[in-house]
């Protein structure tokens, strides 16, 4: 009996493909779970000075929270506001990346008078992403690129 | 839990460091009497109760605007950027000694106009953690 061993590069690299879209789906389903979550608290936070939190008269501020995730520059999932993609799509590097934001310019000013928008719920996108390396093997983790918040 | 402090408990933390600079600090808002021509309020959004406590604290330094003959008022960018680092420079990177176990971490810095008092503030932004063990 014999067994030879043929070293096909073209099999390799269609496996490695796979991996590595197994490796990217895995990230992008658990970067929607985390997103879903931080969008939940920040369009559904409470109202009043009081609390700490702004007083939502006009919705312009809360309607305009958005999630996004793009891979390599292409928007695959997003949740709120559609009219933010076009201030943060030119900006977008290689990869995978979220991005959470509000569209209005003024979101900044009012937390400064520390009144949260987004910010408080920014560590909702600061997740570990250990158990999808694991699941996948981490063939192209350090060509992963994610941006957590804003 | 027995080590919980409040946002209140680090903007009292942060004033104690700020207090070597010689203008008005004050709490959460300004006095509704007090009539300086600067002033700094510090600020926070909500702490969490988590092991790791943190929260993000403005410290906003506002100024008069400048009057100036043919353009009117003008912000008072000596000022405000001189004392936007002395801000920065007092907390940026802070550890605390002994046995107080926070950090500060500078955030980001935004200038804004408050054209109906005549008045430019710069807002500091910083990030506060503890460790609540």
């Amino acid at each position: 009996m014999r067994l030879d061993v043929i070293f096909d590069p073209n099999a390799v690299l269609k496996e490695y493909t796979i991996l590595q879209e197994a490796e990217k789906n895995g990230l992008i389903s658990e970067m929607i779970a985390y997103a879903q979550d931080f969008m939940e608290e920040a369009v559904r936070q409470p109202e009043g000075h009081e609390l700490g939190y702004y007083n939502n008269r006009t919705f312009q501020l809360r309607s305009s929270i958005g999630a996004y995730i793009f891979k390599d520059g292409e928007l695959v999932w997003m949740q709120g506001s559609p009219e933010n993609i076009s201030l943060i799509e030119d900006a977008i590097p290689r990869g995978l990346t979220l991005v959470a934001m509000v569209g209005k310019d003024y979101a900044s000013y009012v937390e400064s008078y520390g009144y949260n928008v987004i910010s408080d719920y920014g560590d909702l996108l600061l997740f570990d992403l250990t158990p999808v390396f694991r699941s996948y093997g981490s063939t192209t983790s350090q060509k992963g690129n994610i941006l957590k918040g804003f | 839990m027995e080590k919980y402090i409040s946002s209140d408990k680090v903007i009292g933390i942060v004033y104690s460091l700020l207090t070597s600079i010689n203008i008005p600090i004050y709490v959460r808002t300004k006095p509704t009497k007090a009539a300086d021509d600067e002033y700094i309020v510090i600020n926070t959004l909500a702490i969490n109760s988590d092991v790791l406590q943190s929260c993000r604290v403005n410290v906003n330094y506002h100024c008069k605007d400048l009057y100036v003959d043919d353009m009117g008022y003008v912000p008072d960018m000596a000022n405000l950027d001189s004392n936007t680092n002395t801000i920065i420079n007092l907390l940026k990177r802070y550890t605390g000694s002994g046995t107080h176990t926070y950090t500060i971490d500078f955030i980001g810095q935004e200038t804004f106009s408050e054209e109906n008092i005549n008045e430019h503030f710069s807002n500091v932004k910083f990030k506060f953690n503890y460790i609540n063990k």
